[in-house]
């Protein structure tokens, strides 16, 4: 999961933002914070990237995969720091240097300690 | 009470700044651009997180946030319009509007090969209307400032004659910088 995958919000939690469980959109924001991604739902019908929050990367799942390189990624983390946390793969946080940023698989919270 | 309170400040403000930009200040070193995008609280200067998100940003006087709190220590200071600058990467455009949002680019009669167009119509008319002033502010976090820009497209090809109204969605950074949320937050209504 990544900077412009087409992701899928799976739990309950971010009403008050104006988006539901089943909720489809994109992640627009490169980094991951405090394990969130920065989500943006998409109105099926309109198209409209309409309601935005910080969502919690066990509550998005993969629609689609974005296609966004290491290089748009870094283009667009805040002031092109290759050592945020930008990629979810197999349940660990990457940056891209390579490094893996949480402990154990699936815990996004749980930083590891250099 | 708390409204009447709001409502004072309004007006002595108007009264004071008028229609012209004012920059919001406070004495903490930190704003969201310096905090990469999430502000914190300053603890040193006791200032709140959504103090250090409008630090150092400019808005019009009568269309700025109306965010304080007791023992504020944010100013508001008049100042010069903007010149904004972006924080815009041509990739929202070609690896993001033309791919997830193809076929809404098409309905307007734009295809890939317009993407530098696009990107130069959104960021010209998204400085222009917000050194109008002409931007409409939307929720307040700890990300900062939303505003959503309304941008006139014209139609192309087949689709030329067509004008379409849509929203780019906008975080207000400090003096004048806009950092780009979405291309296309709607349509405008």
């Amino acid at each position: 999961m990544k900077l412009y995958d087409r992701v899928r919000v799976i739990n309950d939690g971010y009403e008050g933002y104006g988006i539901k469980k089943g909720d489809e959109g994109h992640i627009l924001n490169a980094e991951i914070r405090y394990g969130t991604f920065c989500f943006y739902r998409e109105d099926p019908e309109t198209l409209a990237d309409d309601a935005s929050a910080s969502v919690r990367i066990e509550d998005l799942e993969l629609v689609e995969d974005g296609g966004a390189t290491d290089e748009d990624i870094l283009e667009e983390l805040p002031r092109h720091n290759p050592e945020w946390g930008c990629k979810v793969i197999d349940g660990f946080i990457y940056n891209l240097k390579g490094e893996r940023l949480n402990e154990y698989a699936y815990d996004y919270h749980h930083r590891r300690i250099k | 009470m708390k409204n009447l309170e709001a409502l004072y400040g309004k007006v002595t403000d108007y009264l004071k700044y008028g229609d012209g930009w004012v920059r919001r200040e406070n004495i903490s070193p930190k704003d969201i651009d310096v905090c990469n995008g999430e502000a914190t609280d300053d603890s040193d200067t006791r200032t709140c997180a959504l103090c250090v998100a409008l630090n150092r940003t400019v808005f019009k006087n009568d269309n700025k946030p109306d965010y304080t709190h007791p023992y504020c220590k944010c100013e508001q200071i008049p100042t010069a319009p903007p010149e904004p600058t972006l924080d815009f990467p041509m990739r929202k455009i070609t690896d993001y509007l033309f791919v997830k949002k193809r076929g809404l680019m098409y309905s307007m009669g734009y295809s890939e090969e317009d993407a530098k167009e696009v990107y130069q119509m959104i960021a010209t008319n998204a400085k222009e209307q917000f050194k109008q002033g002409k931007y409409f502010l939307n929720a307040l976090d700890n990300h900062g400032q939303k505003v959503n820009i309304l941008l006139a497209f014209p139609g192309k090809r087949e689709k030329e004659g067509h004008v379409y109204w849509i929203k780019t969605g906008w975080t207000v950074y400090p003096n004048g910088k806009l950092h780009q949320n979405t291309p296309f937050g709607g349509w405008a209504k």
